[in-house]
């Protein structure tokens, strides 16, 4: 559906790209995980997808035709839903998605169907700026959805809501993937990644470290990870460590033999325990 | 994108009924309305003061040179202190008479920055008074049959009440708007849209339009009963808010909130209200005024009110509907710009 070659970006006073020969490609009716710490490229590759970004260096192919200039039937295509919770508080949450709506040159969903999707249709006809953050982010993610776009944009939808409506979204967005919507999910949530995408890319600092699904990931890496938590000079720390690796192994004899061991588990790594063995950094 | 205007103006409109815009726009006329019936002064004194140095001794009709009753005239003893007279008071003018009595040379002594017109009046004035036009072959011509009453002082700043609220309303409105719409993020939404940036513009353009005709009828109406040609003034008021709307979308594009601005936003009203100097003191009138874009619409909105002044200029209007043609698509560019650099 979308293949992106060699994408590149810097933002003008910076020396380092932002997004750094970056490529990948994203099946019809797949649910794509774009996962890094803040400050990684997420954002900034969405927002070149989305079109609110130039497109500095590199290609962009939808359907294997190459978009050279993002317009009216792309933007048609697609739907975003941001982190920050864009939205006109003096209007209602009806007249913001009715709004957007009449933007789009094709029919659209009812607002109201949609805001009875996201539990949001007993404040239909309060104002959006009265909202909480919750329901903010489940308007945004509702007027995503308002022209049944083929390819969705999520940035963190799903982080910051509480469990119930967590689920509710969750539940949409697999809705969404049955009904062969392509899905370009942004976030730092691995665990909503993890539940949610067929395949995930880890990036750090602009480039992609590795493409693969959940499930590989976790065989690739899980069952032969150790945990160990141990005292070193009055301190607790802790080190997820491979049995395979040669220099891992090394690492469990040195630490059994030197530091007073607390506990030690193996287990099935996760993808946030493999982001880091990965790149060595944290998600924060 | 007729459709996606309209929805835009439509948008505006919500927000700007719900953020209480009409009530104000309604409410500043209304204030307005009391300040020119009640407050403000019918006639005040606006004597041009008129100094005479002379070496003769020549019998002039001094009355002559007084031009209706808006000069005094006074005597000086020599050049220095009519130059310092005039210096003092930058509304008046000299006269200078040397030579002899039967061949009399008369200087005018002018600040520079009179109306062209105004320094004819002066001239044939002296050119009177020494008898060189007389009654046989000086006519007063009233281009209409009727001799007008004067205008009234309250009703001559109408005019200016137009250009400053109706006309630039957009300045500090579109500043507001903008900067709200920066905060709450929501331009970035529409971005990712088939809806095109100079629509969203367009919209608030169309808005601030409405407001201002909703400010000049409201205003115009009880002042001025239906003697007006409000389809004229409706034109005036349009084009103008539609300049001032795009100059002021420009300013707003370089900044995020109403202190960053400040000083932007003062300067720019202060350029665009300059011409109230010209139109409220005809001897200033320095060409640099005449560039100045409000200039034509405060002059026309005269026109249109007071028809003793003459018609409406339609190569004004139509400066005005380029200028604000180039200024809105050079909003455009920069607010396309400004989404892809935040």
């Amino acid at each position: 559906m979308i293949e992106v070659k060699n994408l590149f970006f810097k933002y003008n006073k910076s020396h380092e790209y932002a997004v750094d020969g970056i490529s990948f490609d994203i099946n019809e009716g797949e649910i794509f995980g774009f996962l890094g710490p803040n400050g990684a490229g997420k954002s900034t590759t969405q927002k070149i997808l989305t079109g609110i970004l130039p497109v500095q260096d590199g290609e962009i192919y939808l359907r294997k035709e190459r978009i050279e200039k993002f317009n009216n039937d792309y933007f048609n295509a697609i739907g975003v839903s941001f982190e920050q919770p864009n939205i006109y508080g003096k209007l209602t949450g009806k007249e913001n998605l009715d709004f957007f709506a009449s933007m789009y040159d094709y029919p659209v969903q009812s607002s109201s169907n949609l805001l009875k999707m996201v539990d949001l249709d007993n404040a239909a006809n309060k104002k959006a700026g009265e909202y909480s953050k919750g329901m903010q982010q489940r308007l945004v993610f509702a007027r995503s959805l308002i022209n049944r776009p083929k390819i969705l944009f999520l940035d963190e939808s799903v982080s910051g809501l509480d469990p119930s409506n967590a689920v509710l979204i969750k539940e949409i967005i697999k809705e969404l993937r049955k009904q062969n919507t392509t899905i370009f999910l942004t976030t730092h949530n691995m665990t909503v990644a993890d539940e949610l995408c067929d395949r995930v890319a880890f990036i750090n600092s602009g480039k992609i470290v590795l493409i693969d699904s959940p499930r590989n990931l976790k065989l690739r890496y899980g069952r032969k990870l150790v945990k160990i938590e141990y005292e070193n000079d009055g301190c607790l720390n802790k080190e997820i460590l491979s049995l395979v690796d040669d220099k891992d192994k090394q690492r469990i004899v040195e630490i059994t033999k030197t530091k007073l061991i607390e506990t030690i588990h193996s287990q099935e790594a996760t993808l946030e325990d493999i982001f880091i063995k990965v790149t060595g950094r944290e998600l924060g | 994108m007729i459709k996606r205007i309209f929805f835009n103006f439509l948008k505006e409109v919500k927000i700007g009924w719900r953020g209480n815009y009409f009530l104000l726009t309604v409410g500043i006329a209304v204030f307005y309305i009391v300040f020119i019936q009640f407050l403000l002064p019918g006639f005040i004194n606006q004597n041009t003061n008129v100094y005479i140095f002379t070496e003769i001794d020549f019998e002039i009709d001094y009355e002559d040179i007084r031009i209706e009753e808006f000069e005094n005239v006074f005597f000086v003893n020599d050049l220095d202190e009519l130059h310092s007279k005039l210096d003092k008071n930058r509304e008046s003018f000299g006269i200078y008479i040397s030579g002899t009595e039967s061949n009399p040379k008369v200087e005018l002594f002018i600040q520079g920055n009179e109306d062209e017109a105004l320094k004819e009046v002066y001239k044939i004035s002296i050119l009177n008074s020494f008898g060189v036009l007389s009654e046989n072959n000086f006519n007063k011509v009233y281009l209409n049959n009727k001799i007008s009453s004067p205008i009234k002082m309250n009703n001559y700043m109408v005019p200016i009440l137009l250009l400053t609220e109706a006309v630039m309303m957009g300045i500090i409105f579109v500043f507001t708007m903008i900067f709200t719409e920066k905060n709450e993020g929501t331009i970035y939404a529409y971005s990712v849209t088939p809806g095109k940036i100079f629509e969203y513009l367009l919209g608030k353009v169309l808005y601030l339009i409405f407001l201002g005709l909703i400010f000049t009828s409201v205003f115009c109406v009880p002042l001025f009963g239906f003697r007006v040609n409000y389809l004229e003034l409706f034109l005036v008021i349009a084009l103008g808010s539609f300049f001032s709307t795009s100059v002021s979308l420009i300013f707003a594009s370089f900044y995020d909130n109403i202190s960053q601005s400040l000083f932007s936003m003062l300067a720019l009203n202060l350029i665009l209200i300059a011409p109230m100097f010209s139109y409220l003191i005809p001897s200033f009138n320095p060409p640099i005024m005449r560039i100045i874009p409000t200039y034509g619409i405060l002059f026309n909105l005269r026109n249109i009110l007071f028809s003793d002044y003459g018609n409406l200029i339609y190569s004004d209007l139509l400066v005005i509907l380029l200028e604000g043609i180039v200024f809105f698509l050079i909003s455009s560019v920069l607010y396309n710009r400004m989404i892809k650099k935040k």
